[in-house]
């Protein structure tokens, strides 16, 4: 709703002007964030009230139910007074009968030694003896009149208990005021319950509305004071584009891991950066989530909302909040945590209460809890992970674990989702699933994908455009057909001398 | 005569049983009761006993500090015992040579030296870690106790350092104060009731077990503070970043700001505890300050499970606790003191090798040892579901 074009001046020209329009996004991020949370904050609680009103409106009518049901149970006809305290009893008789049966069916089963030690039936244990058959059956047909004397028993009893015509009417009456007693008391109580909840509700919502009205206020400011810099921050991108590498070079020491590299990633596509071995790939993408920081060359990275930005200039932690979110080549989900905490670990930077506001665990601390945990509901219900998301993820299966880091990107609410490897180590069928999901997330969420994979199937049946490298030099740039057509990727892959093997092999 | 009698719901006491504080509060209510009974005249509540269960909840505040730096945050530190000993040693000094500066005054610089320290180590451990960490700490802990015994003027050196009276009850007497406006508002009309006549009328209990009373208070809030940080977003994020620092600094998790923190946690708790032993004990000694001690620390929260606050109070109960409270009334340990921790040590092993994720593991294996045996019977008696 307050929009600014915000882009960073980076590396053009002012660096004390950089630096503070870098502070300005970061402010206008943490307030648009809290926005956001106090606008979902107020439609959680609201189902949230709801369900406890009923809750506690259920807790009511059984306590009001109670004596009235006693009283309905002495103006039933005694078979209807029977019959209900049967129904009451049945369970927990039946149960008891139940074991009295098994206990007595073991008891001969070993008899006639067709247990084990430890009292399972042998694997080549014939069935009882008829004899053996016929004092179950005697058992079952026992407990049946057991039940049957139950019945009669409690009928005689409510016979007795029948009250006199005069005690009837009076009872009668006391049951009729009774009912209508509750239900005046339960409406009465609703409405109460309603009342307040409409007040709690209203003084939250004003509360809530009044704090995104001064953070909006707030929030409009700093959007003036960016556009006032507007003017000295220019950029060169093209409007399509997500991504650009410009001569992007990563030293180790004398090693050149990536040398002088340079392509675009288009906004919405799903990208592929492929190479041998040790051609530099991941030392590709540990630079652009600032794992490393690039000895040469500049990343440029369109926002979501559009602004340009210098990924140099960032942090490593603070990538995330730009709407670049990676995965690891080798799954790296948090062991200690259930797979929904480690959804709540990627959405760590939305979190914006206060140290001491945590320690005291204050309302905001849990509103902000409450919101943030059913966004990753929605999530893992999105990626088909809700069955098992209390589970710790240590001893699910590679391709669950993959699906979980994905599920993570997506909820750190990802605009470019950077991809290491996301196929090794999976079976033939975790990788069509994985790359259906792939193709699902970058359809609905509108992601970028950019991705390492060895995997060239995956690769040439996902990706829109491809960059193949090689000791961190590019060899070539283009559709898959293209790539799979090219001499210098051919020869880096297969060595120089028999390109024809290519075709042999394919 | 259908739906007349409905599913019971949920009670609220059992309700509030399954509150994750139920735990402390129970503690809590033990530890009180105990001094409860003493002053009621329970013959089998020695002081010494209580004593015991003051310096186990002490160590124990150490021990949530360090709950978090090495159970959520994954750092070792062996230089507990200096951060303590700072704490205590300012407590006395200030309490002994400074005594117009209020009680609280004396908290707050003892936890804000330790501030200091957590910061100053928290950015040594930016830069190295794990066991090399360790020995840095240790470094510094022994620094700090050549402090202890050689700057007389501060610590009274090997005599060590001792105050004579409960600074915070100095506030009863002073009229303006606000322990004293407790005093006269609350405290005096509940000493009313004859059952809590005995808690309550501070001025005619000693001032020990007073003291007793609030450290009880204390460390159950602090316990719930602390438990309330573990769950929230901090404790993930430091759990992240024990687990994957790399994952956890792609999901935006700074490691400079939880690794300081972490180590805040651990020396401002340590400082703490450190002027509420000087509070309570009223002397200390530089020997108390050693390595041993930072290894005991070590030893109660790995023993609790390193991620549980009630594991390390047990932890605590059995690293610091046995000897005062148990093993001392027992004739043959008090004849043969050397076997104390001989026994302590093989308590110590046992766990640390069968149970390595401490007492919270072996409490859940007893929960499942018993389903199995319990299943096994049902297997024996009845036989097979079918």
């Amino acid at each position: 709703m307050y929009m600014a074009k915000k882009t960073d001046p980076r590396y053009f020209g002012d660096k004390a002007a950089a630096r503070e329009r870098r502070r300005l996004f970061e402010e206008i991020e943490q307030l648009e964030g809290e926005i956001r949370l106090a606008g979902d904050t107020v439609t959680l609680l609201e189902t949230q009230r709801r369900e406890r009103r009923e809750h506690k409106l259920s807790l009511l009518e059984a306590r009001l139910q109670r004596p009235l049901a006693k009283l309905g149970l002495a103006l039933a006809s005694p078979q209807d007074a029977a019959q209900a305290l049967l129904q009451k009893k049945l369970p927990g008789l039946r149960k008891a009968q139940r074991l009295a049966y098994r206990k007595l069916r073991q008891d001969l089963r070993r008899k006639e030694g067709l247990l084990d030690r430890e009292g399972r039936m042998l694997p080549d244990a014939k069935d009882i003896s008829p004899a053996a058959r016929q004092q179950l059956n005697d058992l079952t047909a026992e407990q049946q009149h057991e039940q049957d004397r139950m019945y009669t028993e409690l009928l005689e009893k409510a016979r007795a208990n029948r009250l006199s015509d005069k005690n009837r009417l009076a009872k009668q009456q006391r049951l009729q005021q009774g009912l209508a007693a509750k239900e005046q008391r339960l409406l009465h109580k609703e409405e109460a319950l309603k009342k307040a909840d409409g007040a709690y509700l209203k003084a939250q919502e004003k509360r809530q509305q009044a704090r995104i009205d001064r953070l909006g206020s707030v929030l409009k400011e700093k959007q003036a004071q960016l556009l006032r810099s507007e003017s000295q921050a220019e950029h060169h991108l093209p409007e399509d584009v997500c991504l650009r590498l410009e001569g992007l070079s990563m030293a180790f020491g004398g090693l050149k891991a990536v040398d002088n590299l340079s392509f675009d990633v288009k906004q919405g596509e799903i990208f592929g950066l492929i190479g041998p071995n040790g051609a530099g790939k991941t030392t590709v993408f540990n630079c652009i989530t600032q794992f490393y920081k690039p000895t040469a060359g500049d990343i440029i990275y369109r926002t979501r909302e559009g602004n340009v930005l210098r990924l140099n200039n960032y942090d490593v932690h603070k990538i995330i909040t730009k709407g670049i979110v990676r995965t690891f080549q080798n799954v790296e989900v948090i062991g200690e945590l259930s797979i929904l905490d480690n959804l709540l670990i990627a959405a760590h930077p939305q979190y914006l209460s206060s140290l001491g506001q945590q320690i005291f665990n204050t309302r905001r601390v849990r509103q902000e809890e409450m919101v943030i945990k059913q966004r990753a509901n929605r999530v893992l219900e999105y990626c088909g992970l809700s069955a098992i998301k209390d589970l710790p993820p240590v001893g699910q299966p590679y391709g669950v674990l993959k699906r979980v880091e994905l599920a993570r990107t997506l909820m750190a609410g990802a605009n470019l989702i950077i991809l290491d490897e996301p196929a090794a180590g999976l079976n033939d069928q975790e990788t069509v699933e994985l790359t259906r999901l792939i193709r699902q997330i970058q359809k609905d969420y509108g992601v970028t994908i950019f991705l390492v994979e060895h995997n060239m199937g995956l690769v040439m049946d996902l990706c829109d455009h491809i960059c193949a490298i090689s000791f961190g030099k590019k060899l070539a740039y283009g559709t898959p057909q293209q790539i799979q057509n090219d001499q210098l990727v051919q020869d880096a892959y297969l060595g120089t001398s028999d390109a024809q093997e290519l075709e042999v092999i394919a | 005569m259908q739906n007349t009698f409905h599913a019971k719901p949920e009670s609220a006491i059992r309700r509030a049983l399954k509150h994750p504080f139920a735990g402390f509060i129970f503690i809590g209510i033990l530890l009180l009761s105990l001094q409860v009974l003493s002053i009621m005249g329970a013959g089998f509540v020695k002081s010494s006993m209580l004593n015991g269960f003051a310096s186990v909840m002490v160590y124990s505040i150490v021990g949530y500090g360090f709950t978090f730096l090495l159970g959520y945050a994954g750092l070792a530190s062996l230089g507990t015992a200096g951060f303590v000993g700072l704490g205590a040693y300012i407590a006395g000094y200030l309490i002994r040579e400074q005594p117009q500066v209020p009680y609280l005054g004396v908290i707050l610089a003892a936890v804000l030296v330790s501030v200091v320290l957590g910061v100053a180590v928290g950015f040594i451990s930016l830069r190295i870690e794990g066991i090399f960490l360790a020995i840095v700490t240790l470094g510094l802990s022994e620094i700090f106790y050549q402090i202890f015994n050689n700057w007389l003027g501060f610590t009274n050196g090997s005599m060590g350092s001792s105050i004579s009276k409960y600074p915070i009850f100095q506030l009863f007497q002073n009229p303006d104060s606000w322990l004293a406006a407790i005093d006269r508002d609350l405290f005096s009309k509940l000493a009313q009731v004859p059952f809590l006549q005995a808690i309550f009328d501070m001025k005619t209990i000693d001032a020990r077990r007073s003291f007793y009373i609030l450290l009880v208070l204390i460390t159950v809030g602090l316990m719930m503070l602390t438990y309330n940080l573990g769950k929230s977003s901090t404790g993930r994020a430091m759990l992240a970043m024990k687990n994957s620092s790399s994952a956890a600094q792609a999901m935006g998790i700074s490691l400079l700001k939880y690794r300081l923190l972490a180590f805040l946690m651990s020396t401002i708790f340590a400082g703490f505890a450190g002027a509420m032993f000087m509070s309570y004990f009223k002397f200390s000694t530089p020997t108390n300050y050693t390595i041993i001690f930072s290894l005991n620390i070590l030893a109660a929260v790995l023993i609790g499970g390193s991620k549980n606050l009630i594991g390390t109070f047990l932890g605590c109960l059995i690293v610091f606790g046995l000897t005062p409270i148990f093993l001392q009334d027992i004739p043959f340990f008090r004849d043969n003191s050397w076997v104390i921790n001989i026994t302590i040590g093989s308590i110590i092993i046992l766990i640390v090798m069968f149970y390595p994720g401490g007492l919270v593991q072996l409490g859940q294996r007893f929960k499942q040892a018993f389903r199995q045996l319990a299943a096994k019977r049902r297997l024996y008696v009845y036989g097979e579901e079918d």
